[in-house]
């Protein structure tokens, strides 16, 4: 099967592997989410009793020991991991992140953490997509397109909505918009909705019902935009604060995961809209059916805000997508609420309709992907009648709250760690290429004790310009000699016999390892003006890297990264 | 179908890249038993629509080595020895020197003096010492294989505008196909013309033998250090 | 791939012993020695098609104070640089990448169980993971410093063992020590093996006498093995003939790791020597 598979033509290979693994992200979403409805409501008939803050606490503590212990894979919500091994690894995931996620975000989520399940199906979709592409022996290229696929399939799945699920993948885990990625990744996505549709109805997660929608809205976007972006800011600083604390206070992983469930359980006394993933709420406000006062929907973003910052923060498993709605939804109420208080007489569109354009704006900001924030909307309500307004929220909320938190929460830890890797640039090209490639060996190497005389006659049948010295006995690199160093010198015969050679070296030239990377090494490079520099290992001379090589091998990489 | 060794000449890349790219999925690649193949033309199509050099014969180039070799006598002896060279002008003793000359016949003696000429419009060939070294001004490629050195003593000396001054009684035309040779020559013409006995003996010269035994014994201590 | 050998120190009185192995097999293969001293339990290795995920055992985690300080010494001790391998890439935070371009790795027989473990006939399912993916072979220490002043290859007539043979003869002459080839007849008659080499260019070296053949027509595998000098270096091949198949049939590596206390190298399928 392999090798008939191995001679159909590239694009047609990826369109039948999108298939497959729209196929099993898409299963593995309903599965998540079928186990995650049916877990809430074994759990609902206890949640009256006395003892049922605790829940989260005992959800996150095993949720944690599950990871850290029993799957044995590394903490964190799992998409930077996807994006990570999408930049530099040839989109190389291990299998067990394909369920490990899954099941720690059920404990977390089913025993009302404050998470939603999005980055969770994300990863494990991805995962599957990365092992089914190794399955089928794709190349890094084609496998980086194949985890894409699983990405889009698992978010196009959970939201029946198979717009965003491409959007999502290209926006925020491809990051670039070319026809080779589009193709696969819109089928997958396609396969993935269908997939769910089959398996649990075509339904539309949040039914709008449009209403016209006065100019006066349009102009009251605006503040609602400034508000979203607001709340997204607060959300990724609050996640970051408690995610960098946490360990400090408590270095047990999951003890700091209990405490963090504790935390949001008290929280989940006083309001119990900001536990679990909170879909039910914001199924009520847009359907008009929720009414709370002024001071309650504020009170209530912001301890949603610091609810899943504790539980993802202190070591819960889970995602940013849906406390990013519930958080955009009752930024949204409370908008509408403020607005009719204060300008009774205008005639506002409903609460609803707020609600969801703080979802997309909120959506938009943390993730700093408007189209996301735009199609995910629309998709998830039914309804383009309001597009102006969402794509004007949404595009506002990325731009003010990019003024603030430049880089999205996805990027964050990636580019903490300075290896967030954009494709197509520069740094992509130049991690590509190591210093072992563009190593060059045909080097002379001289000693120190010998005489100009002699260095002359070498440069006579030599075609380079620097000369490595080593230590005649120990074989130690010494220094450099460059021609610049001893032009003056070269034409006066007198100098040839009582100059040598440890007179006119270099021997603080700056040295380079195999293990420096390319940017590190064109640092060095403009620093000292240099052409060449020696690679040294063990204090021995093992070759030169050179600008002129590099720039031949920087071209020829681009020239093969050129898709035609 | 090539192999792995293959393709790396064939690109003149080294290894690791190559597997790279394999790896990444860049360059089309067959793999059989954990090696690799390449099918030749699917690599030459890759090549083409990537514009990427491949080097077609994967030999080093032969027509133009890094090091010329050869030595003057063969190329003198090639050229011939000629003397009473007649001749007023500069014109004149190059036209004789070059219908003297053994040459294949596509070559157009009236072009190749013409040639000789412009060198000398640039600036005298005429060395000094009553030696002068014409050349054309461009090397002539697609005519020789190798050098080609015609030595012409002169009737009567020339004024060559040389750079001492002194008229010119001898002529080593030098016919090249590259200019690497060229210089090559050049550069042992001239150790040898740097010999004050050489030049002392030059003058008094009468027989091919006698010359080419002279040349012989220059280059020897020359290739011996 | 890189001059050197990677061993990942272990900061125990069993750990020492293998990097006193290291060392010595670094010194005769004039391989560089890399030292990565873990400081999280988990560490990946990306390979071509593969993650491996090596857990490690507790004891490479336990007294990080004194572990570089203990690496140091006993590799200054026995004349050799030190030279240690710092992470730079990570997966998750506490979630190390390790390089995969060395000529060798060093592997205890097992990396994630206790060294209690450590016996005949056991080799742990990282290390293998490691062979079956891994570019270069992985070199098995003794669980007791061990010098070994000769090789023995093991010459079966798979891709893998030709492989063996011509990373045998490269450390053999490096070493300057004697390279000797044991071949257990499987209902071939020797001019099958004699053809495997002649296509791979080794027959010469047979016939001149730089490699000894011995070749066991008779008797079983597992008792010709006493012939294999105490004091050699075991090259093997393994996973030359599929990783199912050589489960369910049996493989000659696993015979010998049964049998063999001696070093050994191993040399799996994706190996780029030779």
């Amino acid at each position: 099967m392999h090798r008939f598979f191995l001679r159909l033509h590239e694009r047609l290979q990826l369109i039948i592997i999108a298939s497959i693994v729209g196929l099993c992200g898409g299963v593995g979403s309903v599965a998540l989410n079928r186990s995650l409805a049916a877990v809430f409501e074994w759990l609902d008939t206890l949640r009256g009793s006395w003892y049922s803050f605790l829940f989260p606490a005992v959800g996150a503590a095993l949720s944690s020991i599950f990871l850290n212990q029993i799957a044995r894979d590394g903490g964190g919500h799992g998409v930077p991991e996807v994006i990570y091994s999408i930049s530099q690894r040839g989109g190389l995931l291990r299998f067990r992140s394909s369920f490990s996620r899954l099941i720690a975000c059920l404990l977390t989520i089913a025993s009302g953490g404050s998470a939603g399940p999005e980055a969770p199906v994300v990863i494990s979709g991805a995962s599957i997509g990365s092992n089914i592409g190794t399955y089928f022996r794709l190349k890094d290229r084609q496998r980086v397109i194949v985890v894409g696929c699983g990405a889009a399939a698992a978010i196009a799945s959970i939201f029946n909505a198979p717009v965003t699920g491409i959007v999502f993948t290209l926006e925020a885990i491809l990051g670039e918009w070319t026809a080779v990625n589009l193709i696969p990744v819109a089928i997958a996505s396609v396969v993935g909705t269908e997939i769910s549709r089959i398996l649990q109805g075509n339904q539309i997660p949040f039914q709008y019902h449009a209403v016209a929608i006065s100019p006066w809205n349009l102009g009251a976007c605006l503040g609602l935009a400034a508000l979203t972006a607001m709340g997204s800011v607060a959300l990724i600083r609050t996640l970051r604060f408690i995610h960098r604390h946490a360990p400090k206070m408590i270095p047990i992983t999951w003890v700091s995961a209990a405490a963090g469930g504790v935390l949001v359980g008290v929280i989940g006394l006083g309001f119990p809209s900001v536990l679990g993933e909170g879909y039910d709420v914001i199924r009520c406000m847009i359907a008009e059916n929720y009414s709370a006062s002024l001071l309650v929907l504020g009170l209530t973003v912001l301890t949603k805000i610091l609810a899943t910052s504790l539980t993802i923060g202190s070591g819960g498993s889970g995602g940013l997508f849906a406390p990013c709605l519930v958080i955009g939804s009752f930024t949204g109420q409370f908008y509408h609420r403020a607005l009719v208080t204060a300008l009774p007489s205008v005639s506002w569109a409903g609460g609803g309709y707020f609600a969801l354009l703080g979802m997309a704006g909120v959506i938009s900001g943390v993730l700093q992907a408007p189209m996301t924030g735009v199609f995910l909307v629309a998709e998830i309500t039914g309804s383009y009648h309001f597009l102006i307004s969402v794509v004007l929220v949404a595009v506002i909320s990325v731009t003010v709250s990019h003024f603030f938190e430049p880089v999205s929460v996805y990027h964050q830890e990636l580019v903490s760690r300075g290896e967030l890797i954009k494709p197509r640039t520069d740094r992509q090209i130049l991690s590509h290429l190591n210093v072992l490639e563009l190593l060059e060996t045909d080097c002379q190497i001289i000693h120190p004790e010998m005489r100009l005389k002699d260095l002359v006659s070498m440069i006579q049948h030599s075609h380079r310009n620097y000369f490595p010295v080593e230590d005649s006995q120990s074989g130690e690199f010494l220094g450099m000699i460059h021609l610049d160093d001893i032009r003056a010198y070269l034409f006066d015969p007198y100098l040839h016999d009582t100059i040598l050679v440890e007179q006119v070296m270099d021997r603080d030239v700056p040295r380079v390892s195999l293990e420096d990377d390319l940017a590190y090494i064109f640092e060095v490079f403009d620093k000292t003006h240099s052409w060449s520099l020696p690679v040294v290992r063990d204090g021995k001379f093992i070759g030169l890297i050179s600008k002129a090589t590099i720039l031949d091998h920087y071209r020829k990489e681009l020239l093969v990264n050129e898709e035609i | 179908m090539l192999n792995l060794d293959d393709a790396t000449k064939l690109l003149s890349l080294p290894k690791a890249t190559i597997r790279r790219w394999i790896r990444q999925g860049k360059i089309p690649v067959h793999e059989a038993r954990g090696e690799y193949f390449f099918d030749k033309k699917d690599l030459e199509k890759w090549a083409r629509k990537h514009n990427i050099f491949l080097r077609t014969n994967y030999e080093k180039p032969q027509s133009h080595p890094s090091h010329p070799e050869g030595n003057l006598l063969e190329s003198m002896k090639r050229g011939g020895v000629f003397f009473h060279v007649k001749g007023e002008t500069v014109a004149e003793v190059l036209k004789q020197t070059v219908y003297l000359t053994p040459l294949p016949p596509e070559v157009d003696k009236e072009f190749l003096v013409d040639l000789l000429l412009q060198r000398e419009k640039l600036g005298s060939t005429g060395i000094g010492a009553g030696v002068a070294i014409p050349h054309p001004r461009y090397p002539l490629e697609k005519l020789f294989t190798s050098a080609v050195i015609t030595t012409s003593f002169l009737d009567k000396p020339v004024d060559f505008k040389a750079i001492d001054g002194q008229p010119v009684f001898v002529l080593f035309m030098m016919l090249s196909p590259t200019t690497k040779l060229h210089l090559h020559y050049l550069s042992r013409l001239s150790f040898c013309l740097r010999n004050q006995a050489f030049t002392a003996f030059l003058r008094k010269c009468t027989n091919p033998e006698a010359f080419f035994k002279e040349i012989k014994q220059l280059e020897a201590s020359l290739d011996g250090g | 791939m890189k001059d050197e050998l990677l061993h990942v120190y272990r900061n125990t009185p069993f750990g020492r012993e293998t990097l006193l192995n290291s060392i010595y097999f670094c010194k005769q293969t004039k391989t560089s020695l890399k030292v990565y001293i873990p400081e999280h339990p988990q560490f990946l290795m990306y390979f071509q098609n593969e993650i491996a995920t090596v857990e490690l055992d507790r004891a490479f985690l336990r007294s990080p104070k004194t572990a570089r300080e203990h690496a140091e010494a006993i590799i200054t001790e026995n004349g050799m640089k030190p030279n240690f391998l710092e992470p730079k890439r990570f997966t998750a935070s506490t979630l190390p990448d390790i390089p995969v371009d060395f000529r060798f790795m060093t592997c205890p027989r097992s990396i994630s169980d206790l060294s209690t473990k450590i016996s005949l006939g056991h080799i742990g399912p990282k290390v293998r993971s490691v062979i079956k993916n891994a570019a270069f072979p992985v070199f098995i220490p003794t669980p007791v410093y061990k010098q070994w002043k000769s090789i023995a290859v093991f010459f079966g007539g798979s891709h893998n063992a030709v492989n063996a043979v011509k990373l045998g003869m490269e450390i053999s002459r490096c070493a300057d020590f004697p390279l000797r080839l044991f071949t257990q007849a499987e209902k071939l008659p020797q001019s099958h093996y004699r053809k495997i080499l002649r296509e791979n260019h080794l027959l010469g070296e047979v016939e001149n006498g730089e490699i000894e053949w011995i070749f066991f027509e008779k008797g079983k595998f597992r008792e010709n093995l006493f012939a294999v000098p105490h004091d050699s270096l075991a090259l093997v091949g393994a996973y030359g003939h599929g990783v199912i198949k050589e489960v369910l049939f049996g493989s000659m590596m696993e015979e010998i790791q049964t049998i063999l206390p001696n070093p050994m190298l191993i040399i799996g399928p994706h190996c780029a020597c030779g």
